[in-house]
């Protein structure tokens, strides 16, 4: 690299439009998982009518709109800690790319 | 049930795609722990890291975009793969997470990726998610999941009919570019076994891209740099990690690889 090029690279600013949306991308995707043969994506609703149903088995649609059932607190544990998981790595990750120059 | 990874690589006069695809199969190892076979034209020194090397004739050339491409005959990937659930994937594909073995989980017979973003947010991908003159929607060939059923021996057994016919396929759906692309052809495929309703199982995150003016730099093992002008020739950088990528820059990819890490 010579000089010039040096220079350049360190007057790159940091593009803090494109990093907000690579992040948004990975921990969305994140919060997508598998059990018994359904996909599905962590979300606040879910969890909260999740819960509504303790042990019991329920019967809800996947992300492909197939029936899966499962008992809700086993799906409704994996949620829960997709979400504290995967929110605070966020949190992390956001608060670094906030520094950046 | 057998899971594992599939790439084809057939290498160019400016390219060494089989070793993207050796310098892959250990992250692959890495991150998913799963098994890769490498489908290439010829035989690797061992040890080589892969499973199985699959050897099949180069099929015939495609077009050129920085080397000649011999994409076809992706076809095949689903008589070759010696796995009952496949991941097929480019060799330019990047895995820096474990995204990927959410896949293994569902009840489908077969996923294909949907959506591509642009890891600089310069270009929206409009004319990319949808293609021809109709606005057909886009299938992303760089990551395909499937296992051993009959509709996905329809999918494949419908793209080889594609590639066999392309110029017809290509007046039907008003694509104006001559070159065959995979892409397309998997589009159409998944298009027509699934009904003509313009819609699959797709992979249900997006295909995060980085494209060939973009300077992309590993600075840790999932962590990479990139560097590119903006719509006003300002110089801009975004650091991402932990994603998968699709770089399409092979020259930069080809460097990454090259260098010591």
């Amino acid at each position: 690299m010579n000089t010039d090029a040096l220079i350049a690279h360190a007057r790159a600013k940091f593009d803090h439009a494109a990093a907000r949306k690579v992040m948004q991308e990975k921990y969305q995707a994140r919060m997508i998982f598998g059990w018994n043969g359904g996909m599905f994506r962590t979300s606040p609703e879910l969890i909260t009518f999740l819960t509504l149903y303790g042990d019991e088995e329920i019967v809800m649609p996947d992300l492909y709109e197939n029936p899966i059932k499962f008992k809700a607190s086993d799906v409704c544990n994996i949620m829960r800690a997709k979400w504290q998981e995967q929110m605070n790595a966020w949190l992390i990750e956001h608060s670094q790319m906030s520094r950046q120059r | 049930m057998t899971k594992g990874v599939v790439i084809f690589a057939f290498d160019n006069e400016t390219t060494q795609y089989t070793e993207f695809a050796k310098w892959s199969a250990t992250r692959i190892d890495r991150h998913l722990g799963l098994p890769v076979s490498l489908i290439t034209n010829h035989e690797l020194q061992s040890p080589h890291g892969f499973d199985q090397v699959i050897l099949i004739d180069r099929p015939a050339a495609n077009g050129t975009r920085a080397g000649t491409w011999y994409n076809r005959s992706r076809y095949r990937a689903h008589e070759l793969s010696p796995y009952d659930q496949t991941v097929l994937l480019d060799a330019d594909y990047v895995v820096a997470s474990d995204q990927i073995l959410a896949l293994f989980d569902v009840d489908q017979s077969i996923m294909a990726m949907r959506w591509a973003f642009d890891c600089t947010g310069r270009r929206d991908y409009r004319d990319l998610n949808f293609f021809g003159r109709n606005d057909m929607p886009s299938a992303w060939a760089t990551i395909l999941y499937w296992n051993r059923s009959k509709e996905a021996d329809m999918v494949f057994g419908m793209m080889q009919m594609i590639e066999q016919h392309w110029h017809h396929y290509k007046n039907i759906y008003g694509i104006t570019e001559s070159k065959f692309r995979n892409d397309y052809a998997l589009a159409i495929a998944l298009n027509t076994v699934m009904g003509h309703v313009g819609a699959w199982p797709e992979i249900p995150w997006s295909l995060a891209t980085v494209e060939d003016d973009v300077a992309i730099k590993m600075l840790s093992h999932d962590e990479f740099e990139l560097e590119y002008h903006d719509s006003e020739s300002k110089k801009k950088k975004n650091i991402v990690s932990g994603i998968d990528l699709h770089v399409m820059n092979k020259a930069q990819l080809g460097e990454i690889i090259g260098s010591p890490s």
